[in-house]
Order: structure tokens, then C-alpha cells, then sequence
């Protein structure tokens, strides 16, 4: 096969986001969940800490999670062109998605309907869940279009 | 838009996975645009016309 043309001259990203890029990305989350799940763990133990270490404690998984939306950046930027449409189009339908139900729940609530496990709409830990599982069913259908 | 990328690339006896290694792209990418479900950026048309030696105009035409 004669050499592949170079596509550092031609601003055409490279085609794949490797193995370490995805390991990194996950330990970034995987720390950034850890630390908050233990800031809430100690917070509540210890009601007496001083508030300014309260807020340092609350606001120490910030770090990482700057660390996590960085490598997914990384990760994005190596794709190429038709993945990073993917990706677009599935955190635009991630995005839509969360509003929606946000809304729908919020709708509920307010005329009284609520479900009982969202009495407040969705908190922050709903909002995640909803924008990843949207996500997920975002990849899958873009995916399954340009297939 | 049409193209006959298809066409060039059979002609060459190259396989989806070895035109997307010269051009830097997936081999989704390339069955993507073959059959007309997505339109190459400017960037990725050059760097075909280029591969094949073709004007872009030669390789994608308006339409369908």
C-alpha cells in the first residue's frame, strides 16, 4: 500500500481516539465520582467542620472533573470528522432530552402529579444520569444512521 | 450530493479501510459518504481529489 497521505497539512483529524485516551478519561471521571461521594460521606459526619472547610470539601471533585471535560475535548479533537458529528448530534439529542423530562417532571410537579421519587424534579445526580442515557441512545441511533 | 468515490476506489482494488487509512479517516466515514449519507467537509473532498488526482468537481456533483 503506497503511504497514507498526511493530514496535518489538510486539517482532517486522524481517525481514532485510543485505548489511553479512553482509560484516562475514565479515571478522571472515576476520581472526580470518588471524591464527591466521599465529600458527602464526610460532610455528614461531620456537621461541626468550619464552613470554609465545608465548601473546600464540597468543591474538591471540581478539580478532576475540569481534568475529565478536558480529556474528553482530547478525545474529541482526535476524532474524525464523521465521529465528532456523532458525538454532536448524540450531546445535542443528551441535551434535548434532559430538558424535556426536566421539564415534564417540573410540569408534573407544579400541578401536583409529581412522582414521588422526584419530588423536587431532577437534582444534579438525575441530570447525569439522564444526559449519559440519552447520550448512550444518541450514539446508538447516529451510529445505526451512518452505518 | 453524489459522488463516485465508490467507483474510484474499486478501480484502485481498495478495500473502505484501506482508503480511510490513506485519508486519515474511519472506514465508517468512508462507507458513510459512499453511499451518500454524509457529505465530506472541504478539507476531506481536497484530500480525495488529491488522492485520485481528480478535480472535486470530477469526484462529487450536486444532487440526489
Amino acid at each position: 500500500m503506497e503511504n497514507a497521505i498526511n493530514s496535518d497539512s489538510d486539517g482532517c483529524a486522524p481517525a481514532r481516539v485510543s485505548l489511553k485516551q479512553v482509560i484516562k478519561s475514565l479515571g478522571w471521571l472515576a476520581v472526580t465520582t470518588a471524591l464527591y461521594v466521599v465529600g458527602l460521606k464526610l460532610l455528614k459526619q461531620h456537621p461541626e467542620w468550619s464552613p470554609g472547610l465545608r465548601v473546600a470539601v464540597t468543591l474538591t471533585p471540581i478539580l478532576p472533573g475540569v481534568f475529565y471535560l478536558l480529556s474528553l475535548l482530547q478525545s474529541f479533537r482526535v476524532m474524525d470528522e464523521l465521529q465528532r458529528r456523532i458525538q454532536l448530534e448524540s450531546w445535542v439529542f443528551a441535551l434535548a432530552g434532559t430538558v424535556v423530562v426536566s421539564a415534564i417532571l417540573n410540569v408534573l410537579n407544579a400541578n401536583g402529579l409529581g412522582l414521588a421519587q422526584y419530588p423536587h424534579g431532577l437534582q444534579i445526580g438525575g441530570v447525569y444520569m439522564a444526559m449519559f442515557l440519552f447520550w448512550s441512545v444518541g450514539v446508538f441511533i447516529t451510529n445505526l444512521r451512518y452505518r | 450530493m453524489k459522488n463516485k468515490l465508490r467507483e474510484l476506489r474499486t478501480a484502485r482494488e481498495w478495500s473502505q479501510s484501506d482508503l480511510g487509512a490513506r485519508l486519515d479517516v474511519s472506514r465508517q466515514t468512508i462507507n458513510a459518504i459512499e453511499t451518500g449519507k454524509y457529505d465530506p467537509s472541504l478539507p476531506l473532498a481536497f484530500k480525495m481529489a488529491r488522492l485520485f488526482k481528480q478535480p472535486i468537481e470530477e469526484i462529487f456533483t450536486p444532487g440526489g
